[in-house]
């Protein structure tokens, strides 16, 4: 039977807590085959989506028992929620590969935040660029993770 | 309490006392890592196809 994802409810900041109990529920439960444990096929926790621990399972009623009797789940939220709306927590894919010298971008974390900056050096294995500040008054080179920047403008051509 | 590790290649989760990952026998662990996932069925498990888990058990979603 085709995969649902249920949306739990829990108390904020025990969600990887909730993960971890149903989990051990689920292998304790498992030598005895349950239904239960067999049903249930995953538990995600998404860190930037607090309070909230989603179950891949086939229908609401095994993750209704899986998550019983637990101190920290509050309630399920009716209904299913859609892969795509967890897949794109999940795959996490890196602009390092979009990025080339030359590119102007703009830093969106850490103490030179908001500042736009010239891509001076790129380092694909560790996801790491050099870039140049455009608004400091002389020529600084910083190096500071692809996941801090913004491409603003493509550099024209590769020449 | 210690943080757990986390392979960065297989991304399984393991205690921090652990040195060796018992998944896929590498040594580049990390303490650094995020999001959860508790695999308990695999071969149904949609997550686990698009994130190429095979075997049960618990996952980060990112390593850095």
């Amino acid at each position: 039977m085709q995969s649902r994802f249920f949306a739990v409810k829990t108390t904020g900041g025990q969600e990887r807590n909730v993960a971890k109990f149903v989990g051990n529920r689920l292998e304790r439960d498992e030598t005895e085959n349950s239904i239960i444990s067999s049903a249930i096929r995953s538990i995600v926790v998404i860190d930037s989506l607090k309070g909230y621990v989603f179950f891949e399972a086939p229908n609401a009623q095994v993750v209704s028992d899986a998550i019983s009797g637990f101190k920290h789940v509050k309630n399920m939220i009716p209904g299913i929620v859609p892969y795509e709306d967890i897949e794109k927590f999940l795959v996490t894919r890196s602009i390092v590969s979009e990025i080339s010298i030359n590119d102007i971008v703009e830093i969106t974390s850490g103490p030179f935040k908001n500042m736009k900056a010239k891509i001076s050096r790129v380092e694909v294995g560790r996801s790491e660029v050099t870039i140049m500040l455009l608004d400091a008054p002389y020529q600084l080179p910083v190096t500071v993770d692809v996941n801090g920047i913004r491409i603003v403008e493509k550099s024209k051509g590769n020449d | 309490m210690a943080k757990e590790l986390a392979c960065r290649k297989c991304k399984i989760i393991i205690p921090s006392s652990g040195r060796v990952c018992p998944s896929c026998g590498g040594t580049d662990l990390s303490t650094d890592w995020s999001g959860l996932i508790v695999l308990s069925n695999p071969d149904k498990s949609q997550v686990a196809k698009q994130l190429d888990f095979t075997k049960p058990g618990r996952y980060a979603i990112k390593v850095s």
